[in-house]
């Protein structure tokens, strides 16, 4: 497992999250470790077309409060959604932040509207 | 050059659309296309709606980039695209599209392109109800192999 974290309401309805930061495959205790609080924000994420059956139209997760990539985003949801794991998994989702669809590099801020669309039925 | 592209989310005439597509003309041919939903559906036998959902901006957007093409590609004058999202029952009309050019082949073949492309790319998720049912359908095999037409 590449981190575990630890999360606990703070203020201004934000998220406080103690991420202990690990090396993949080096060892979970030692040196190796470094401890450190990033600023969390909760942002809705739409869910459409046949995600929205098990997920409803809108589901909440937590990114950090500077930011993070699509594929952060995706990890985030898998890890505070489980129902929703499964169909996340088809490679073919795109998400559309701010009105665009974007690849898995692209930013993701508190603020943007963000939506996940399930291969398009076409008209 | 005019290009006409819409989300109706109500009912919509197509002889209308057509009238009025045809109503100042001055290409030699028009061709136009409608499209409507049928009662039987691909997973539900009996269907009493199929339901397009669309997503705010940019399901017009994905139709005004495929009406674009369809105009950069062949010598057409003029071309509409109407779509409708939401609860459509059988026998009402889901698209309309016409194309105006000099010679019918342009206008033909820009109908065809733009309906292929339509199919299997315009950002719409659709779903079949039903008999206590609902299923959510992607385009066919077949609907991919005519949009691949276009792609030489």
């Amino acid at each position: 497992m590449p981190f575990a974290y630890f999360a606990s309401r703070g203020q201004e309805s934000r998220w406080k999250v103690r991420i202990s930061l690990m090396i993949e495959n080096q060892q979970v205790e030692g040196p190796n470790m470094t401890t450190t609080e990033v600023a969390m924000e909760e942002i809705d994420v739409e869910l459409c077309g046949k995600l929205a059956d098990c997920g409803g139209e809108v589901v909440k997760t937590i990114i950090p409060v500077a930011g993070c990539t699509v594929e952060a985003l995706f990890k985030s949801l898998h890890r505070q959604h489980p129902q929703l794991g499964e169909l996340l998994s088809d490679r073919r989702i795109k998400v559309c932040v701010n009105f665009s669809i974007v690849d898995a590099n692209a930013s993701v801020a508190v603020g943007d509207q963000v939506a996940l669309f399930p291969p398009v039925s076409g008209g | 050059m005019s290009v006409q592209v819409s989300l109706a989310t109500r009912l919509f005439e197509p002889a209308d659309a057509l009238r009025s597509f045809t109503a100042e003309i001055e290409e030699g041919a028009i061709v136009s296309f409608t499209g409507y939903a049928r009662a039987s559906g691909r997973s539900i036998k009996q269907i009493d709606a199929m339901v397009l959902e669309s997503y705010r901006g940019v399901t017009l957007a994905s139709m005004k980039a495929i009406a674009a093409d369809a105009m950069e590609r062949f010598e057409v004058e003029r071309c509409v695209v109407i779509h409708r999202a939401g609860r459509i029952e059988p026998k009402e009309a889901i698209v309309f599209v016409a194309a105006a050019s000099t010679h019918r082949r342009a206008a033909f073949e820009a109908a065809d392109y733009l309906m292929d492309r339509l199919k299997t790319e315009a950002v719409f998720w659709k779903r079949e109800e039903g008999m206590g049912d609902r299923s959510w359908i992607e385009p066919t095999g077949r609907d991919y192999v005519d949009a691949a037409r276009w792609n030489s």
